[in-house]
């Protein structure tokens, strides 16, 4: 009995991040080294001082100190009187109020993210995060009796899908489709299924066979692609194959680990949430952190 | 067996369970209920992407044509099919992705709970689902024994808080379904 469970176990955590593809299933992901976010200079009311541009800060320094060729989330400070949408060119994290917030006819939706993308190449061009600020009530705190809506949580996910990545079914990966009620802060920290995924979404394997990426883009040996006359985000070597080759082979490591354990115990099985203690590196700038806000 | 149980346990939970981008809190039967106009059972029959004006400019929405099978509750009106708006879709080559919009494909057999969707100043009224895809069950039919379940794929939704009392199960009968929605409290 005790193999049933533990295998039932481990083949939950051997699920792993999915992503998102074009009517066409071609992956759709950035292909610029950088992706600017810009904040809505009002905030939210729910928080005093700065404490959730901090947040949105810290979110993007999560996923910008992954040590592996993806484009990096930089801030670009803050704007007023934004609008969401097409006509914005650019990148949004806003708090909106009734008069600003259109989707009326969803109710219960906290926030929604927008990618716009190219359906032919896969590439994203631009992104908006609005959070129904007139509705829910949004909060800093570590304390998590005092949580509503825990900013850097819930940044910190959503920009797992800005950069490319839908949910995982892994229960501890920041891309997880729920939050823990007990620990509403476990996404704010990343999971190795949540850096598998954006290294591979990113790596060089992540184009079906036969795809070429949009015109003008090259390959860069460190895995990333690199936009006409661009350098790249960094030189580090990555070699994919080091960080898997994404859900498909997840199957067979699933079907070879059940395997294996049918022979012999293995003396471990799921454990608590292990958080993930961001690496540093030179490869990657950290520009999302020169705005002076402390993280 | 236990190795067959072992197999089978592996594979079942391989499955890959996908999600999306919204954060939401969770409805409640009786809430999703109350907050409908109208609750129908119907078949995919088109869709149609198209750009809807906002104050950003515009946005691409997807009209999906549901030829209705039987309005579950809203009635007394038996439209012979709705016109549902969800956000996001394909225009001209152009996408745009909004995870946890329901994904409603050509010749899906579905149960829709249905708020009035907000219409561009130019547009007639149309419907949109409850919750985005917390509010659509896909039917699918058992081939040995025949049994119709209704299935949510809550794609994309992340959730937050919300009285889990009354969610409805991510996978249900249908009969069941329909008889709860039917003896639920508070119709419209």
């Amino acid at each position: 009995m005790k193999r049933w469970l533990l295998t039932a176990c481990l083949a939950l955590t051997q699920l792993a991040w999915t992503q998102y593809y074009t009517s066409n299933g071609i992956p759709i992901r950035w292909y610029e080294p950088e992706v600017t976010v810009l904040v809505d200079g009002k905030g939210t009311a729910d928080v005093d001082g700065d404490g959730e541009f901090a947040a949105i800060l810290t979110s993007l320094a999560t996923w910008n100190d992954v040590d592996c060729p993806h484009p990096l989330l930089v801030d670009k400070g803050t704007v007023s009187g934004a609008v969401p949408g097409e006509k914005n060119k650019d990148n949004l994290v806003i708090w909106e109020d009734e008069t600003q917030w259109i989707h009326v006819d969803r109710p219960k939706v906290i926030a929604l993210t927008t990618l716009y993308f190219n359906d032919a190449t896969g590439e994203v061009a631009k992104f908006d995060m609005e959070f129904a600020d007139h509705k829910f009530i949004f909060t800093v705190t570590d304390d998590p009796l005092e949580t509503h809506t825990d900013v850097e949580n819930t940044v910190t996910h959503e920009m797992g899908h800005v950069l490319g990545l839908d949910h995982s079914s892994v229960a501890e990966a920041t891309m997880y489709y729920q939050t823990d009620q007990f620990f509403p802060f476990a996404m704010r920290s990343l999971h190795e299924d949540d850096i598998d995924g954006l290294c591979t979404i990113y790596g060089p394997l992540n184009l079906p066979d036969g795809q070429d990426p949009p015109d003008g883009y090259s390959w860069l040996d460190g895995g990333s692609w690199v936009p006409p006359g661009g350098s790249g985000n960094g030189s580090c070597s990555a070699d994919p194959s080091a960080h898997g080759t994404g859900p498909g082979a997840g199957w067979l490591v699933v079907v070879f680990l059940a395997f294996g354990l049918m022979l012999r115990r293995v003396p471990w099985a799921c454990g608590p949430r292990r958080p993930i203690r961001p690496w540093t590196s030179g490869c990657v700038t950290r520009s999302s952190r020169e705005r002076g806000v402390p993280p | 067996m236990t190795v067959l149980k072992t197999l089978v346990t592996a594979i079942v939970m391989m499955v890959p369970l996908v999600g999306g981008a919204a954060v939401v809190e969770r409805i409640g039967m009786a809430e999703m209920t109350q907050l409908a106009r109208q609750v129908v059972q119907g078949t995919v029959m088109s869709r149609t992407g198209r750009y809807q004006e906002t104050p950003g400019g515009r946005r691409i929405v997807t009209d999906v044509t549901i030829r209705v099978e039987r309005v579950l509750r809203g009635g007394p009106d038996e439209p012979d099919s709705v016109v549902v708006t969800t956000l996001g879709g394909v225009v001209d080559g152009q996408g745009q992705l909004v995870p946890g919009a329901p994904r409603l494909a050509e010749g899906d057999e579905v149960v829709l709970f249905l708020v009035p969707s907000r219409p561009a100043p130019d547009e007639s009224p149309r419907l949109a689902v409850i919750g985005l895809s917390q509010g659509a069950f896909h039917l699918s039919r058992d081939p040995v024994s025949g049994t119709v379940r209704a299935t949510r794929r809550l794609h994309g939704l992340t959730f937050v808080g919300g009285d889990p009392e009354g969610v409805p199960s991510d996978q249900m009968v249908l009969d069941d379904l329909v008889r709860r929605i039917q003896t639920e409290k508070g119709a419209p």
